[in-house]
């Protein structure tokens, strides 16, 4: 083939991400019409999801450029260490079977919307709100920058830097601002349906085809891998990114951070709300680990290329080196790199989403003057709409033109966001908890996981600074409760009898 | 509130049964997270046998995972007969 001959290949695999991206945005935009111009259409879709958008909405949100490119990445590099990814989803989504009902019944009630709503209720605190506000959007926007780096990345590599990487991302998020800028929540759903069932249709073929492409199958090429001398891999817990053995302590220490974080993310816990009954949000969290499940074979793709393809950096991008270097058929590369995107933007319209709407539900509507403001003129849907779009420029400028290290502030975020878990639990099941309580717990556990975070070499052992954190947050939470005044037995009762 | 538990936790559940069954699917739960980390997860761990061709590690956390959402469905079953 010629070299026109590559340039119309390149052209047929950019086609279909763009025809992907406009199939997305249409998907996107519909369901939105259906929904109240409410707040509560916008954000929880006036409380009527069914099982299968639930379900598609906490399961893609996951799937994101990390599952997606660093699953394979990590597979590639550090061996089974990489099933780290499904441990800590296996019973991540658990707490939600107990507070997820609890929550909804109290928004139906009450009209909350989100996860600090309730906090900031059960503790008397506006306070607690706001930090709870501010440290939700600083997490978010590190990660919904990734997202977009992801998106541009592919698009990138695909046409062989015909479209720029600036182009690529922009391509891939405006589509995603313009459905969940009109849409709301329900975008997110109905495209994240759509985006789910075809990310992981091309998993699961890629995790079958190129082991058997590579080696003859899957049992082959783990024999293969043992006998080339590399059996440490695929011994548990796997690698560590310098390539030497992963520690039990910071493998499980790892894995346990991350199930209790899991369901305190703010675009996943906020989603409770958005449930259409107690039933349909028992019932996503009781099938949640199927969706796990599907992981798996993006994992096999990082295995396949560990003997074939040696030596890549940095194994993030291991995926895109195979698609670009076995002869594999063009619309079937199409097919992955919308894959991709899919995986990219499932994620980032989630997130997207919970940025904007937490920031004014529980930022700017506790300062009374500007509550009275929203809610006179009933500007709050449009400021959520203004604050998605602002958030947005943000994220795109740290992806593109900012060089700012933003990686280590996502690594962070599992530790700083489990700190929520004591809170939340005690919200619901432990009457003693008061405001310095709760206050003093998210202080002194976000603190020294920020220390050990960045001085791991005073780590006593050799586990997750998360875990530190959680026990002075513990600590903090049941000693300060004890001693300070209790919380109106009324506020309590609320929680504990919802 | 009586003053037994002022300082302890709530149950969601009052009913002395419900309670019991509560507390081995917490029980349970625990365990599931243990066999996929220390101090289970070390014993089992290695690559053979080989099941299907994929080493034993990778199939153990499949088992968790199987063993999870079984678990999960039958606690939703018995409480939605309750």
């Amino acid at each position: 083939m010629g070299e026109s001959g590559i340039m119309n290949d390149t052209w047929i695999i950019v086609g279909i991400s763009i025809g992907y991206l406009l199939l997305s945005l249409l998907m996107g935009i519909i369901p939105g019409l259906k929904v109240s111009k409410s707040p509560e259409g916008y954000v929880a879709g006036d409380r009527s999801m069914n099982l299968l958008l639930l379900y598609f909405v906490l399961g893609a949100s996951i799937f994101s450029s990390f599952a997606f490119l660093g699953g394979p990445g990590w597979a590639y590099s550090r061996g089974v260490a990489a099933l780290y990814i499904i441990a800590y989803g296996i019973l991540g989504m658990v707490p939600l079977y107990f507070f997820g009902p609890r929550a909804r019944r109290m928004g139906v009630k009450y009209g909350y919307l989100t996860q600090a709503e309730l906090l900031s209720e059960r503790y008397q605190s506006p306070f607690l709100s706001i930090l709870l506000a501010i440290l939700t959007v600083i997490v978010l926007i590190p990660y919904l920058t990734l997202q977009m780096k992801g998106a541009g990345l592919v698009l990138n590599t695909i046409s062989d830097g015909q479209i720029p990487y600036w182009l690529g991302a922009a391509m891939a998020y405006v589509v995603v601002l313009l459905y969940v800028f009109f849409s709301g929540v329900m975008g997110v759903g109905w495209t994240n349906t759509f985006q789910g069932i075809f990310m992981l249709s091309i998993a699961w073929f890629l995790g079958i085809y190129l082991p058997n492409e590579l080696h003859g199958g899957i049992g082959p090429m783990f024999e293969a891998i043992e006998q080339e001398g590399l059996g440490n891999m695929l011994q548990a817990p796997g690698l560590q990114s310098d390539g030497s053995t992963w520690s039990w302590a910071g493998f499980s220490s790892a894995i346990m951070i991350s199930s209790i974080g899991f369901s305190m993310w703010p675009h996943f816990f906020m989603k409770t709300f958005a449930a259409k009954d107690d039933r349909t949000m028992k019932l996503t969290v009781v099938l949640y680990p199927t969706f796990q499940l599907f992981l798996l074979p993006i994992l096999f793709v990082g295995f396949s290329a560990i003997l074939s393809f040696p030596g890549i950096e940095p194994a993030d991008t291991i995926l895109p080196h195979v698609l670009r270097n076995m002869d594999l058929p063009v619309v079937l590369v199409g097919l992955v790199c919308a894959g991709t995107l899919a995986a990219s933007m499932s994620s980032g319209d989630a997130i997207l989403h919970a940025a904007g709407a937490v920031f004014v539900r529980d930022g700017l509507r506790k300062f009374p003057q500007i509550r009275k403001k929203l809610d006179q003129r009933n500007l709050e849907r449009r400021v959520i709409q203004l604050s998605i779009l602002l958030i947005s420029i943000l994220a795109y400028y740290f992806a593109v033109i900012s060089s700012t290290d933003i990686v280590s502030l996502l690594l962070g975020a599992y530790g700083g966001i489990a700190q929520l878990f004591p809170l939340v639990f005690a919200m619901f099941y432990w009457p003693s908890a008061t405001r310095l309580g709760a206050l003093s717990a998210l202080f002194s556990g976000i603190i020294v996981t920020l220390i050990f975070l960045f001085s791991p070499e005073l780590k006593p052992w050799d586990i997750h600074e998360g875990i530190y954190g959680l026990i002075f947050n513990l600590f903090s939470l049941i000693t300060v409760s004890l001693i300070t005044q209790k919380t109106d037995a009324t506020v309590v009762k609320k929680f504990t009898h919802a | 509130m009586n003053l037994k538990n002022k300082y302890g936790l709530m149950y969601s559940v009052q009913k002395p049964k419900k309670k019991s069954v509560l507390r081995w699917f917490i029980v349970f739960l625990v365990l599931v997270q243990l066999s996929l980390i220390w101090p289970i997860y070390p014993l089992v761990g290695h690559i053979e046998p080989f099941v299907l061709g994929i080493p034993f590690s990778i199939i153990w956390v499949l088992l968790c995972l199987l063993l999870s959402f079984f678990g999960l469905l039958a606690f939703f079953i018995w409480e939605n007969q309750e």
